[in-house]
């Protein structure tokens, strides 16, 4: 076990570093830099620069030497600790992604819990009751959410609480506490607009899971163990959730890993209409501006806690699953 | 106690004014403003004796942390009319932006102009007035201007700002090599060199004549500072301190020239770094994050009412950021918005029209400075050969431009609003032919067709004309994306080019690509706004048609620059254009340079060099009923008058 979790460990690392190279390569493969970008946005309101100047501004910050000299200033920095600067917001990548990480993990971790607490029991009804009116119902709604696209949900949904309710969720605070620090009327603020949000980024989640755990919890119910044990009288709830459904739940469960970062930059589009202050649209402005050290360093952030969440799944998995258990125990021994 | 008077016939005021009708108008008339405290006590015979101040302030100076309101005006303050009546002090603006690069556009961009524009109503002419300083004046030769300071102005940390602070920023900064010398051109022209006359008098000289200059200024103005806080920053430059270099390092900067870059400020080219530079704008930073932009008052604007108190009124000013304009809408019918105005779409009007008792604001439809909203410039010197001889016989551009709707376009998009005309400048200009904007503007397919036929582009099997190599002529619209209004037009325009016969797809990119083809001359059409066409806004290098900013032919104007070192050999014709746009800004004799003007524009008029659609489209404004002196009437908004700089955003204020 404990070899398992070191080899895991290492694996994580190589991984990482792997991760740091790619990112950071991609990130650079468009065309130009944060510069000319910036120029260019400048350049709708009228400055006008001329190569070689933008030449000597590029020095002043850096973006004259070659990528991957850029490469090791970066992670040699991250490796002290530091994120570097945001080249457009003037403000180091810490303060910034910080500033935005607690309420991206709140949003993603409540979406995760809601969309289980949906997805669970309704694909085990519509499984245990295939083809019934429920399950049909269940399939209706799981394919409709699945098709509507979370931001046109999501524009139906402020629309309908500022006409109907004359409340209006444009991000997760209301105006007035937009610029105020944390207080009780703050965070009972932020419970009125938190729902709309997370039911958005739930829905399209939810139908998928929906869909996961019927099908694999049909196929654990067809199998032959599930037939004696309901032969042998075992009660039928009891028999449901002992196995099958425990079973049934390892796709589920292996597929936490990768919730999270869907949930970051999966709903990019959503947080960018919801206005939600989250990392997902920072990642999205800082690629659109190529901000190289913002976009790196928040990809970086991302994988790790991608890596993470895959390495909590397969520990779960461990947990629920004694086949793997066992299976790694035999592996190491 | 004089702030207390002030301060209560100020709510009095704004009372009465409050209920009044859309058209509303000072006591003290329709003067944009006095430059100084003695021009106006002169003009309307009124004395100010005691100055007011905002309550906010008048605690810090009850706590001793701040000398009093009269030690920290200028002797000489700008007295700045109001445009309904007094404001009462205090309250934040909420307002927002889409994307952060734009947060500071609204409403505070542009304010450390050294002059301004006096955006006067409709049909008033535009005007370029003092602002931060007290005047200026040009030579004869036009090639020497004097800029007046206000006696005893102050940095909003309470420093003097002198003609030591505007040498500063030349000899020190602009005028050495150390820093990229693209700034200096920018803000301040082909200048040669500066000279202090004395601590509130600065000469500026220039070796060509720069008849342009004040309308230069107000532009780049908004952009460059015309000073910079000398006592903050010697010690970080090398000349005033010799361990500058180690101070940069000690604080993350690379060298005492990046600190000083970095940490000047003001300027609207970067971000500020560093909060804690001293400027003269009135509010500055106090917190950014990236939801928000939070601006607080500077205590030392130089500014008065015409009741002697302090501006502006507002303690603070919040720019939200929002990422989608979906969103930005829905918050302004939600009404959480004071004011909300760049980024607003025409057609979303009826939108904010039909929202205004429920969000209580009032929809107000500004004009803006643009020429044209979207122009379409065929790219004459093209990759393909084929291509570019279609593209260069003007009968296929004049063609093109006959088969555009525009006053479909005016209806479907602008509600009739706009006014279709040919990319052209400004009617308010002196040297302006009627005829520039009608050329070629009226829709006819017909005879679109038989031009078309006429130069043998013959029609395919599919209908589609095809080039004289056989192959279908087929060109890309190429549009930024983020700019809804040129993807909507492009999709129209589109439409009627395909009708007479020619394969023309929009294509949206991301802006960036779009710089990155447009500088690769790898496209078709490219597409922008024409804006900056008024004369007395001056800054007319930049002008589309005499500039590669038209992008209508790359390597010409690349063979220009380069003195024939890069790019293609433009036609004769052509060589002698870009020569005569260059005379353009440097002749000083405003009849000579009128002829000029017309010389200019009759070519590019003839040539079709852009091909426009429609212009001068008002854009929705929406101000919360809680707002007081916002004009209701604006002669333009948009960058020919530096976005909501000119509706003087000092004198607005949040009723009580």
């Amino acid at each position: 076990m404990t070899a398992y979790v070191v080899r895991r460990v290492f694996y994580m690392l190589i991984t990482l570093t792997l991760v740091s190279v790619v990112g950071f390569a991609i990130i650079q493969l468009p065309p130009g830099d944060f510069l000319d970008t910036h120029l260019r946005q400048l350049g709708i309101t009228g400055a006008q620069l001329s190569e070689e100047e933008l030449q000597d501004i590029r020095a002043y910050y850096g973006l004259d030497s070659p990528g991957y000299m850029q490469y090791f200033v970066w992670v040699g920095n991250m490796l002290r600790g530091d994120l570097g600067e945001s080249y457009s917001y003037r403000i180091p990548v810490g303060e910034l992604v910080g500033e935005r990480l607690p309420l991206t993990v709140l949003v993603s971790l409540l979406t995760i819990v809601v969309t289980f607490l949906l997805a669970v029991p309704i694909g085990i009804y519509s499984a245990t009751h295939q083809y019934s009116l429920g399950d049909y119902t269940a399939t209706v709604f799981g394919f409709v959410g699945l098709a509507t696209p979370n931001f046109m949900l999501a524009l139906l949904l402020m629309w309908i609480s500022l006409s109907w309710f004359g409340f209006p969720i444009t991000g997760l605070f209301s105006s007035e506490y937009l610029d105020q620090p944390w207080s009780v009327a703050k965070f009972l603020d932020m419970m009125l607009h938190l729902p709309v949000a997370i039911l958005v980024v739930a829905t399209g989640g939810t139908a998928g899971l929906i869909r996961v755990m019927r099908g694999s919890l049909l196929d654990e119910l067809q199998k032959q163990y599930v037939i004696t044990a309901r032969s042998k009288g075992l009660e039928e709830a009891s028999l449901l959730f002992k196995y099958p459904v425990r079973i049934a739940l390892n796709p589920i469960i292996s597929g936490i890993g990768g919730v999270f970062p869907e949930l970051v930059s999966g709903t990019v589009i959503t947080a960018i209409v919801l206005n939600l202050p989250t990392v997902g649209p920072l990642l999205f402005n800082a690629l659109t501006q190529e901000d190289m050290q913002l976009a790196a360093s928040i990809v970086m952030v991302l994988s790790v806690l991608t890596i993470l969440g895959v390495f909590v799944s397969d520990m779960l998995l461990l947990w629920l699953d004694p086949r793997i258990r066992f299976g790694s125990e035999k592996a190491t021994a | 106690m004089a702030t207390a008077v002030a301060f209560a016939s100020g709510e009095e005021e704004s009372g009465a004014q409050g209920s009044a009708a859309a058209e509303m108008m000072s006591e003290y008339g329709d003067v944009w403003q006095w430059d100084t405290l003695a021009d106006f006590e002169r003009d309307t015979g009124q004395a100010i004796s005691s100055f007011g101040e905002a309550p906010m302030l008048a605690a810090m100076v009850a706590a001793g942390d701040l000398p009093p309101v009269e030690e920290r005006l200028p002797d000489e303050p700008l007295v700045y009319n109001v445009f309904e009546g007094i404001g009462t002090y205090g309250g934040t603006l909420k307002t927002a932006s889409i994307g952060t690069e734009y947060t500071e556009v609204t409403p505070i961009r542009g304010l450390v102009g050294a002059v301004q524009t006096a955006n006067r109503g409709p049909g008033e002419s535009i005007d370029i007035v003092p602002y931060i300083h007290k005047g200026w004046e040009m030579s004869d030769d036009q090639k020497t201007v004097t800029l007046y300071l206000r006696r005893g102005m102050k940095w909003s940390d309470g420093a003097p700002y002198t003609a030591d602070d505007v040498m500063f920023s030349f000899e020190d900064f602009l005028l050495i090599e150390e820093f990229p010398s693209g700034w200096r051109r920018n803000g301040w022209g082909p200048m040669s060199h500066a000279e202090k006359v004395d601590d509130y008098t600065v000469r500026l000289h220039y070796s060509d004549p720069f008849p342009t200059l004040p309308g230069w200024y107000e532009f780049w103005g908004g952009w460059h500072p015309h000073a910079y806080p000398k006592h903050y920053l010697s010690k970080y430059h090398a000349k005033y301190n010799d361990n500058a270099d180690a101070l940069a390092k000690e604080e993350g900067y690379d060298s005492w020239v990046q600190a000083v870059w970095q940490k000047r400020g003001g300027g609207g080219d970067f971000r500020v770094e560093d909060m804690n530079t001293p400027s003269v704008k009135p509010w500055n930073h106090e917190e950014i994050t990236t939801t928000y932009v939070l601006h607080v008052r500077n205590p030392y604007h130089f500014a008065i009412d015409p009741a002697g108190n302090q501006l502006p009124y507002l303690d603070r000013l919040r720019v939200e950021t929002v990422a989608d304009s979906e969103t930005l809408n829905l918050k302004i019918i939600g009404g959480e918005l004071s004011i909300a105005a760049l980024g607003l779409a025409t057609p979303d009007f009826p939108l904010f029209k039909e929202n205004e008792e429920s969000g209580n604001y009032q929809t107000l439809m500004w004009p803006r400075a643009a020429g044209a909203e979207s122009f379409y410039a065929f790219n004459l010197t093209h990759q393909d050969p084929v291509q570019r001889e279609v593209f260069q016989d003007v009968r296929f551009r004049q063609a093109m431009s006959l088969a555009i709707n525009r006053d479909e376009i005016n209806k479907v998009l602008f509600f009739g609003l706009a006014t279709p005309r040919q990319a052209a400048m400004d009617p308010e200009n002196s040297f302006y032919k009627e005829e520039w904007a009608t050329h070629y503007a009226e829709y006819d397919p017909d005879t679109a067709n038989r031009l078309l036929d006429e130069m043998g582009l013959e029609r395919g099997s599919d209908g589609f004309r095809l080039r004289p190599d056989g192959e279908v002529l087929h060109a890309q619209i190429l549009i930024p994306l983020e700019w809804p209004i040129h993807v909507a037009i492009g999709e129209l325009v589109a439409e009627y080019w395909q009708d007479v016969g020619v394969k023309v797809d929009p294509r949206s990119y991301s802006i960036d690509l779009v710089g990155e083809r447009l500088g690769s001359n790898d496209y078709d059409i490219a597409v922008w706004f024409l804006r900056r066409t008024n004369e007395s806004k001056g800054y007319l290098p930049s002008n589309k048609f005499t500039s590669n900013d038209g992008h209508y032919a790359p390597l010409w104007w690349a063979w220009h620059h380069s003195g024939g070192e890069s790019g293609e050999e433009p036609p004769d014709e052509f060589k002698d254009f870009f020569n005569l746009a260059g005379q353009w800004y440097i002749t000083a004799d405003k009849a000579e340079r009128d002829r000029i003007a017309t010389q200019l524009f009759d070519f590019a008029s003839e040539q079709m060099l852009l091909i426009g659609t429609v212009g001068y489209a008002p854009i929705p404004v929406v101000v919360g009923n809680e707002m007081g002196n916002v004009p209701r009437d604006v002669r333009y908004i948009g960058d020919d008058v530096q976005f909501l700089r000119d509706v003087k955003p000092d004198q607005w204020y949040l009723k009580q």
